[in-house]
Formats: C-alpha cells, structure tokens, sequence
C-alpha cells in the first residue's frame, strides 16, 4: 500500500496561538475535524494573526499517515510554494506502527508578522519523504486557509457547537472585501466601501432582519440585484468586520432630516440619486457607540463639498468636540435632533 | 416609522371587526400562496427575524427582467392583534418618518411607500403581517403582489387530498371557547386555516380559541382547513357556541 496522508487536523486545540480556531461552514453545517481527510473532504481552516504572533509564531497541526514503512522511522516534510500562507512543513523524523500507520504534531513556521494581512488562501503542499537517498514526493494536498486579524468578536463566538461560530461562507466575502488590510480600522474601512459597492440599491425598509441578520440571506443576495437600507448595511459592516477581529457596534439615531445624500447603489453624477430624506432613524457602524466615536456609513455617501464629488463615511467622526464641519453628523443631517439609541447592538447572525 | 405613531392607527384601524367572520391561520408560510404571474421564486428563508415570530421570507425575480425582485415577508402572529403589533414593528424598522396608508381594501390595515421611494406595501390580515417590498436593481410594482397575496391569504384552500383532520369545542368561560383540531401541528408546508362568522379567533398556549365580546352573540359554524387535504367543513351547531351563564367564569 503507497504511502499517504490521511488526515490533517488544523484545529488541534483552544488556544488561538498555536492552533486553528473552531468554524463552521455556514449557519446550517458544522466543520467536523479532521479538517483532512482522505478521499472524504478538505474543509477551511481559520487563523487568527495577533494570537500566532505574539506567541512567536507556533502553529501547530496534527497529521496522520498511512502505507508507509512498517516500524521505519523516515524524514518526512512538506514543500510549498513561495509564499505560502502556513509556509512549508520542515523535516520531521516520523515513526510507523507495524501497520505502517503514523501520527504526529507538526510544528509550523508560518513567518507571519503584525503587517501579515487578511487573507484567504489555496495552500498546495506537496508531502515528501527520504527513504534513504533523498526525498520523494508522495502525495499532495490542498487546503483552503483564512487569516484574520484577531479572533472573530461578537456575535461570533468560540464556543463549541455553536452556529455563532466564524463561518466559511461569510469569511469568503470578508476576505474579499477586505483583503490585505492590516489593521482592524482599515478591514472596518475597506468593508464599508465593499458592502456599498456590492450592487445594492437603497430600499429605506430594513431587508435582512433587525433582531436577528439573517446573513445567510445577504450571502445569497450578493453578486444579484438586491436592496438595503441603513440597518442592513450596518449589520453587514459590523458582523463581518467583526469576524475579522474588529470589536465594532451597530447603533441607531433618530429623527433627523438630511442633507442630499446619495444611497446605496445611486449615481454620483445623477442629480436625482441625491437625496433629502425625512427619516425616523439611521442606523450606522461604530467603533463605540458613543457620540465621539468614529464610524462606518455604507449606506450612504456625503456631498464633497457638493455633489457629484463626494466621501463615503468610514473612519468618521460622528461628532468632535468642538464640533467641526467635517464630522459626519453636520455632513449627513440639516435638522433634527439625532437622538442616539439607548444601546448599541451586535444581532445574532442567522 | 415610529411605533408611537404608526400604532394608534393600527389600533384604530383594528378595533372594527372584519364584516365576513374571524379568520386565524397555523403554520403559515409565504410560500404556500400561490401568486404572482410573471414572476419566479428564487429563494425562500424561515426563521425568526421579528421578535421571535415565525416569519418566512420569499423572493421573486421577474422573468422579464432579473432586475427586478419583490420580497415577500410573512409573519405569523398568534392573533390579529398581535399582527398589528408586529406591523408597528416593521413599520419601525423602515427609516422613512412616515408611511402613507395603503390601498383600503389590502388588508385590514395597510401602509405604503410615498411616490418616489422604493415600493413597499404593509398590511396584514387575520393573524398574518406582511410586507411586500421591491428589492431588486429598479423598481418592482408591488401593489399587484400585494393584492394577490392578501387574496391568497384570505382564500380557502383548493388543493384535495384526503386528511384526517377532527375538531371540537369547549367552553372555558362565558366567552371563551378553545377549539381543539387534531392532529395538533400540520405537517411541514402545510397550515390550518380556522374560519367562523362571528367572535374573535386567536392562538395561546398552544390552543385555538374563540372569544366573544359584550353582548356578542355566537352565530354560524367554525371551520377548519388543511391546505393539502380535501377540506374538511367541520360545522358546529351555533347553539353549542352561544355563551351560557352555567358555563365557567
């Protein structure tokens, strides 16, 4: 029988330093470890970057083989290619049973530093092993791998079981939307202007849920003619700059008139996409929700100073103290009283 | 639209009864109304996203026109009261200040979006709050939707197939009656619709019942439907549901 890997658990442990983090794939279906298993499937991994690096970069990931030399101890090793978001796996002495059957922890050096990015990758490893007389490529595996900044915050959670575990199918679209930034405030950013540019058009009613986010649905929606209002682009911000280690809020204000702005999906050079609009409340992303935080708008976009030009909210003070003209609240309102909600939110994701 | 204002005409609205009986549905989905000509089901989500209701959502794509999507969503409240309540709440998740009152004969009580905004329709009938909105990449006319949907909602079920469906009655107090169907819970994409001439229809603990108002006296039969079986007209004889003094508190 040739030799073979049989399994790769990437999420070995609870601690985010060394280990893969718990994942689902979506609300519905769970990720069952071994990540690996041959011939059955290659689900994602999920890495935490902050956690990995200051411990010093010790990932760590169990492996089964099968088919290899009865009761030999062999060199065995990984090659990836340059760049490779986990790296290659070193040379590690391997011992098989009788059966020919072995399992180990390897130790990873994935070379990841505070400037290493959000990322989704293919890795490709290419599993070798040194009979005597060199090494051999014996088989090949690939794995999808996330990097997120820090661990997922609320409302994803860590807890076992959970269907507020980080899923699969919301990291796909994290990850693009945001891919490459370093910092939670840039992944927050480069959300918000991803979720305004996803091709939603401003509907004012709230479409994906407003105890729950029905983020399955907006998964659905993405890349298909659909519509949002201020509380969905809120959701979507908040939840999945959250997932990649941001500790944003979503939070209201109410009753409140507008300057014209431009919504979701308008033209900046159509001047009947620029708006005034009577609303009972707005909804945004915060970094705190208090009224000297700055915060996220993917809902709409301000006047810069005056139509067409124009800036959408993101990294914005709401309010400063003394107030400027370039807060976020003088630029998006001309009347009302804006009163904040009495507490921010991070609605289960469902 | 602010619940304080939106609820006083909900109320209002409401404190009249319907002139054609009492009408309370179990287990309602969206989807199990047939409706819209000219437009295709592409994605259908249960859940609870209101409050713990039951709500299913339902998008349609036009056919002649992917742009174009209507999204269907139903709540399904445990009376008509309560689907008022939930319709101030929808109202409250839609940022405009105010909503202008739909058609009057969709729903009991109805909003809509003012002219230049993305269309949306609110209304609800018996225990059902609904909401109809464009959804899509340019408008979508909803006022037909809506019109179907609130018919559909109202009409008795078609399809025949034979069910095994029993129904009675007990007094609980002068007023209240519970009525008892069994089996208790309809299969999956399947719902009861109760129907009866007079008294107020509504779902507690897990029990239909029936309540009389002041004064109100008990007229016609009760009846009960499942919507994949051949309907069951199960009638009642009305003296049987005339309130006596000899019955309970």
């Amino acid at each position: 029988m040739p030799l073979f890997v049989q399994t790769i658990t990437f999420n070995i442990d609870a601690n985010p330093a060394s280990s893969a983090l718990n994942m689902r794939e979506n609300y519905a279906n769970a990720i069952v470890t071994p990540e690996y298993s041959r011939g059955v499937r290659s689900e994602p991994a999920l890495y935490a970057r902050d956690p990995v690096v200051a411990a010093g970069n010790a990932v760590r990931l169990d492996v089964t083989f099968t088919g290899g030399p009865a009761g030999a101890t062999v060199p065995i090793r990984a090659v990836a290619a340059p760049g490779t978001i986990l790296g290659a796996i070193p040379a590690t002495p391997v011992t098989f049973d009788g059966a020919g059957n072995a399992a180990i922890q390897f130790a990873l050096n994935p070379g990841w530093t505070a400037g290493t990015g959000v990322t989704r990758q293919q890795v490709t490893w290419t599993w070798e092993y040194d009979p005597g007389g060199g090494f051999q490529n014996f088989d090949t595996t690939y794995h999808i791998i996330f990097v997120v900044l820090a661990v997922p915050s609320a409302p994803w959670t860590q807890a076992a079981g959970s269907n507020q575990l980080p899923w699969a199918s919301a990291l796909q679209w994290a990850c693009v939307f945001a891919n490459g930034t370093t910092t939670t405030l840039a992944a927050t950013t480069a959300m918000a202007n991803g979720i305004n540019g996803s091709g939603a058009r401003y509907q004012t009613l709230t479409v994906f849920g407003t105890v729950n986010y029905n983020l399955t649905g907006f998964l659905a929606a993405i890349g298909t003619a659909f519509a949002m209002n201020c509380t969905d682009c809120a959701n979507a911000v908040t939840t999945l700059s959250n997932l990649l280690g941001a500790t944003t809020i979503e939070g209201r204000f109410n009753n409140m008139t507008t300057n014209a702005i431009l919504g979701i999906g308008g033209v900046a050079g159509t001047a009947a996409d620029w708006r005034i609009w009577n609303w009972a409340y707005h909804e945004i992303c915060w970094l705190a929700f208090n009224p000297t935080s700055v915060i996220w708008d993917a809902a709409a976009r301000l006047a810069n100073p005056a139509p067409p030009a124009n800036i959408l909210p993101a990294n914005m003070p709401f309010t400063t103290i003394p107030p400027s003209p370039a807060d976020y609240l003088p630029r998006l309102i001309s009347a009302g009283p804006a009163t904040l909600a009495a507490a921010g939110t991070r609605r289960p994701v469902v | 639209m602010n619940r304080n204002e939106s609820m006083p005409i909900i109320e209002s609205a409401l404190a009249e009864r319907p002139r054609n009986g009492s009408l309370l549905l179990l287990s309602f989905d969206a989807w199990d109304v047939p409706l819209l000509i000219g437009w295709n089901q592409v994605r259908r989500e249960g859940g609870s996203l209101l409050d713990e209701i039951p709500s299913t959502r339902v998008w349609y794509r036009n056919n002649d026109d992917e742009q174009q999507q209507i999204l269907v969503c139903t709540y399904a409240c445990d009376s008509r009261l309560d689907a008022g309540d939930a319709l101030a709440s929808v109202l409250d998740s839609d940022q405009l200040a105010r909503l202008e009152r739909g058609p009057k004969d969709i729903g009991e009580v109805s909003f809509q979006h003012p002219p230049g905004v993305a269309p949306a329709i609110l209304f609800t009938r018996a225990n059902i709050c609904v909401s109809v909105a464009s959804a899509g990449g340019i408008d979508a006319d909803v006022t037909s939707a809506a019109y179907e949907l609130d018919a559909g909602i109202g009409s008795y079920p078609q399809k025949s197939k034979p069910g095994s469906l029993s129904l009675d009655i007990v007094p609980r107090t002068r007023s209240t009656y519970e009525v008892l169907v069994t089996p208790q819970s309809p299969p999956r994409n399947d719902f009861y619709q109760f129907w009866c001439g007079s008294g107020e229809l509504s779902y507690a603990q897990n029990m239909v019942q029936l309540k009389f108002g002041s004064g109100e006296r008990a007229e016609g039969p009760v009846y009960v439907f499942q919507r994949t079986s051949e309907p069951r007209e199960i009638p009642l004889v009305a003296s049987a549901l005339i309130p006596s003094p000899a019955v309970g508190g």
